[in-house]
């Protein structure tokens, strides 16, 4: 649906994106993660047409949004620490985005109530935005992203600022939109990413560092096997034969689908050794992060 | 632009619930309201013309505060963002901020149509020139704050935005004092528009400065975004700036200029061109105003039309202080005065206007001097008498028709000095000496030129006007239908039966307590006789001043009557005039012109109608000069504005005090409306 190739982001010499490749499919939620200035706030300006880069490609069902007025109308983008006219109220507030985004005057009011209700802001549409607290904004700032109903909505830390029960409240909100909507949203805790998102892609110097499935059926993609009375190495040698081994090492394969599993256990049988574990491998996101992440510091400047 | 509207809808919303607006409305309606005070109460006229170019200076200051935070607050707090991932262009942004605080000023602007509401109510204002000031003030309101909304989006920082439209649009006024860069000056530009004379040029430059200014900032938000390549992105602003600079650099052709004043007073009137035409020489007028100032762009407005009605005019406006040894040598002693040169001859006038200029270089052009003296000695009417009954009034139209003034008692003097060469009485009280009789009898017989001027009740001046076919009657006119105000001797003429050159563009006339002129068929061949000026048929000549029924049992005799009328005998012989500078025949003339009238050119009734024109054109025509000359028609300039004390007090109050005071109570009402949300 939203697709990425190459991307090349530079502030002045230094390149906040470097070679990103990136697709969104239609109704997943994907996570970009990454430590504080790896360019994950960049790479989300660039999929909203906010910048343009210097090489690679965005596009929206073959439109750039840096071009096109009308794929940018199909996009909802939240911004980090969002802005709001402290002058407006909340319903002026997202009506105006309604109204930016082409929903039309008769359907605007009742477009941007029913908004503010998903985020479970409409108690605060009569007040003024720069009166509300930290999560108050961060709701009324999410009605306005999709207050004229995006196909794609880009979110760049959503839940900084919400309490624990608001934080239950976005994932429900985003496992409810995940029906009609595809959603790109970075975040610093890995634990949320990994209880809403079904795919991350982990960003780092710019560049994607890791790309997992997280969905379900996902977490039996490695697999773990224990055979008695046999030498590692024989054991590797011989799981790698099986169509569907990735990798393996010390027992533990990296498989393309749950049913190499089968695949697995008739290979081990079939030799006459005996089987005593075969089990998926929980997937540990927290190690393939800091494995991903390089050791070196921070980039320095605006992501 | 998509978006543009909307996204002015807001931004006026949001002014529209700031303090800090409301504190802007009052600042700026209280520095209007002082300014439109001291000028109107300083001036006294029904006009906004001297307040507009105030307007400027007012706007140069609130303008840039207004616009400051306009794109540089949305860019600091990063709304930008939120604004351009919606479908909506930068231009669009650029456009809708700048429509908004446009809006914002115009609804500043909109109370001081409350000051030209204080002019209709108090005097008559010349309405296409004060509409034309309004149109000046919408443009530029739109220059400014485009200029505004550009460097609020060349900055993030609201303060450097604002800092940064003040400093380049008080660069824009004080360029005006750069010659090469004057066109570049706004200055300029609003103040044609505020003297109601706008031209192609001013157009030009408000527009393309507006487009100029909004392009540019676009074109920055775009680089900034990297929507091009740097070089690809600076091409469009830096064309638009080119562009702008050039149009505005390039001459338009002066012709491209309406004048919407009610009596065309910054085109050149007939009588001004017709003198040009028989100038027949070059001639240089130099004005001597401070660099910049107000005075030298109306003294280049006013002689550019002399030097475009004629190429043999040259002009310049030097500064008196930069000057000295020029002014030294012109014999000018100030800024203000002008120094017109004409064939080797020279005269300084001041001030400088289309009727002193004319004047000037038809008083150089000639070949003699002329001059008009007055008799005195018989409690004729004076001409330094500034009483209303006093002719002080006729003698400064006399001299700004070129021709001057001179006092002559011919019952102590002996003979008419030769620089006479019109002689004027102006409502002798008792007879002459038959001395004076004698010396003007012949001075006439000479190919002299006299004006008499006679109420009812004046000696008898037979001897002097019936051998000229002319008599003064005894009588005063009534003319119940043409009295003016109910009063029957206040006459209203509107019939001149002749071709007269006295009666030239002469529609109207008001006559008070006249008399009546026989005109006599004369044997003298040469001789022809006019009747200048009559009443209705309705009026007659009146003997018996205890009623005012029409009486022929006891002399009076019916209407019309004849008011003023002209003798001329012009006679082709040696030593008389030529009107060719190349020769031509020799004519000499006498010429007699009679008014049974001397209320109506006095300083309270001159104004009235016609009078002034038609007494300009007795003189002209006197001095001989009726070819040539036609200055003396209403003064165009003058639109009184009658203040009283209690209309002064008012005025002060409603536009220092009323209108701020109604912007500050708004903002009270906004506040405390909001302040529980």
């Amino acid at each position: 649906m939203l697709r990425a190739r190459g991307l090349v982001v530079r502030y002045g010499p230094r390149a906040a994106v470097s070679g990103v490749d990136l697709e969104l499919r239609e109704h997943e939620i994907l996570g970009l993660l990454g430590p504080n200035g790896a360019g994950k706030s960049t790479l989300l300006r660039r999929l909203a047409g906010l910048i343009h880069a210097q090489a690679g490609s965005v596009d929206l069902d073959g439109a750039d949004p840096a071009v096109s007025a009308a794929a940018r109308g199909r996009i909802g983008y939240l911004p980090e620490d969002p802005p709001l006219y402290a002058e407006d109220t909340a319903l002026q507030y997202v009506s105006f985005l309604a109204a930016l985004s082409g929903v039309r005057w008769r359907r605007r009011e009742t477009a941007a109530r029913a908004a503010l209700e998903r985020t479970g802001a409409e108690p605060l549409a009569g007040r003024l935005c720069g009166r509300l607290s930290k999560g108050q904004r961060q709701r009324v700032a999410m009605a306005g992203a999709l207050v004229h109903r995006p196909d794609v909505l880009l979110l760049d830390e959503p839940s900084e600022g919400l309490d624990p029960r608001q934080m239950v409240s976005l994932r429900s909100l985003l496992d409810e939109l995940r029906k009609t909507t595809s959603i790109v949203f970075s975040t610093h805790l890995l634990a949320e990413a990994q209880s809403v998102c079904d795919r991350v892609v982990v960003i780092d110097q710019g560049r994607v560092a890791l790309e997992r499935s997280l969905r379900a059926d996902g977490a039996g993609h490695r697999v773990r096997v224990v055979v008695n009375g046999v030498k590692p190495g024989q054991l590797n040698e011989a799981l790698l034969a099986v169509p569907g081994v990735r990798r393996a090492e010390k027992g533990i394969c990296a498989v393309d689908g749950p049913a190499v599993s089968e695949a697995i256990a008739a290979a081990v049988c079939s030799r006459g050794w005996r089987l005593r574990v075969l089990a998926p491998v929980p997937d540990d996101l927290e190690a393939a992060f800091l494995a991903a992440v390089t050791s070196a510091p921070p980039l320095r400047g605006r992501e | 632009m998509s978006g543009a509207l909307r996204i002015a809808r807001r931004e006026l919303r949001a002014y529209l619930v700031s303090p800090a607006t409301y504190a802007v409305s009052v600042a700026f309606l209280g520095l209007t309201g002082i300014t439109f005070f001291i000028v109107t109460d300083g001036s006294r006229e029904a006009s906004l013309r001297f307040w507009f170019p105030n307007l400027g200076f007012v706007l140069l200051v609130s303008v840039p505060i207004v616009t400051s935070r306009l794109i540089a607050d949305e860019w600091r707090t990063r709304h930008l963002d939120v604004l351009l991932s919606r479908p909506i262009s930068a231009a669009g942004l650029v456009v809708g901020k700048w429509l908004a605080a446009v809006a914002l000023v115009l609804g500043l602007l909109a109370p001081t149509l409350v000051y030209a509401g204080f002019l209709a109510a108090w005097g008559r204002p010349d309405w296409p020139p004060t509409v034309a000031s309004y149109v000046g003030a919408v443009l530029t309101i739109a220059l400014f704050c485009a200029v505004g909304t550009m460097s609020s989006a060349l900055t993030p920082t609201a303060v450097v935005a604002g800092l940064g439209s003040f400093a380049l649009l008080v660069a824009l006024q004080l360029v005006t004092s750069i010659d090469v860069l004057r066109p570049l000056s706004f200055q300029p530009h609003l103040d044609d528009f505020a003297r109601g004379v706008p031209g192609l040029a001013d157009l030009v430059y408000f527009v393309s400065g507006t487009a100029v200014a909004l392009v540019v900032a676009g074109g920055w938000q775009r680089l900034r975004r990297r929507v091009l390549e740097r070089g690809r992105a600076l091409v469009a602003p830096g064309l638009a700036l080119a562009a702008a600079v050039a149009v505005n650099l390039v001459p338009i052709p002066a012709q491209a200029r309406w004048d919407l004043t009610a009596a065309g007073r910054f085109t050149l009137s007939e009588a001004s061109r017709e003198v040009l035409q028989h100038l027949g020489a070059s001639a240089t007028v130099t004005a001597f105003e401070p660099n910049g100032s107000p005075e030298a762009n109306d003294a280049q407005v006013l002689l550019d039309q002399f030097t475009r009605a004629d190429s043999r005019i040259s002009r310049r406006i030097v500064d008196f202080s930069t000057s000295r040894g020029e002014a030294l040598r012109l014999g000018v002693r100030d800024d203000g005065e002008v120094a017109v040169e004409v064939s080797g001859r020279r005269e300084v006038i001041s001030p400088l206007t289309e009727l002193t200029l004319t004047s000037a270089l038809q008083r150089l052009a000639r070949g003699r001097a002329q001059q008009v003296c007055a008799l005195a000695g018989h409690g004729e009417r004076e001409l330094d008498d500034t009483d209303p009954g006093g002719y002080d009034a006729a003698r400064q139209l006399i001299e700004q028709n070129a021709i001057s003034t001179a006092r002559l008692d011919l019952t102590v003097a002996d003979r008419i000095p030769p620089e006479c060469t019109v002689l004027a009485m102006i409502d002798p009280h008792s007879p002459l000496l038959p001395r004076e009789v004698q010396i003007i009898e012949d001075w006439m017989a000479h190919n002299g030129r006299m004006l008499v001027e006679r109420d009812p009740n004046g000696p008898n001046l037979d001897a002097l006007t019936t051998p000229w076919g002319l008599r003064l009657l005894p009588g005063i006119v009534f003319d119940p239908s043409r009295g003016l105000a109910g009063d029957p001797t206040s006459v209203l003429v509107n019939t001149f039966p002749t071709e007269s050159p006295v009666a030239k563009d002469v529609s109207g006339a008001l006559f008070v307590s006249a008399g009546g002129v026989t005109t006599a068929a004369s044997e003298d061949t040469g001789l022809s006789v006019a009747k200048v000026a009559q009443s209705s048929e309705s009026s007659y000549l009146h003997l018996d001043p205890s009623t005012t029924r029409y009486e022929p049992a006891k002399g009076d005799r019916g209407g019309p009557v004849v008011l003023a009328g002209a003798a001329d005998r012009s006679m082709v012989q040696p030593g008389g005039e030529t009107r060719v500078p190349s020769g031509g025949p020799s004519i000499a003339r006498t010429r007699l012109l009679v008014v049974a009238n001397a209320e109506w050119a006095s300083n309270e009734f001159l104004g009235e109608l016609g009078n002034r024109r038609l007494f300009a054109n007795g003189v002209n025509w006197l001095a001989g000069e009726e070819d040539i000359v036609a200055v003396g028609g209403e003064n165009p300039d003058l639109r009184r504005l009658t203040l009283t004390p209690s209309r002064r007090t008012l005025m002060g109050a409603v536009s220092m005090g009323g209108l701020p005071g109604v912007a500050l109570v708004a903002g009270v009402l906004v506040w405390w409306r909001r302040r529980r949300r």
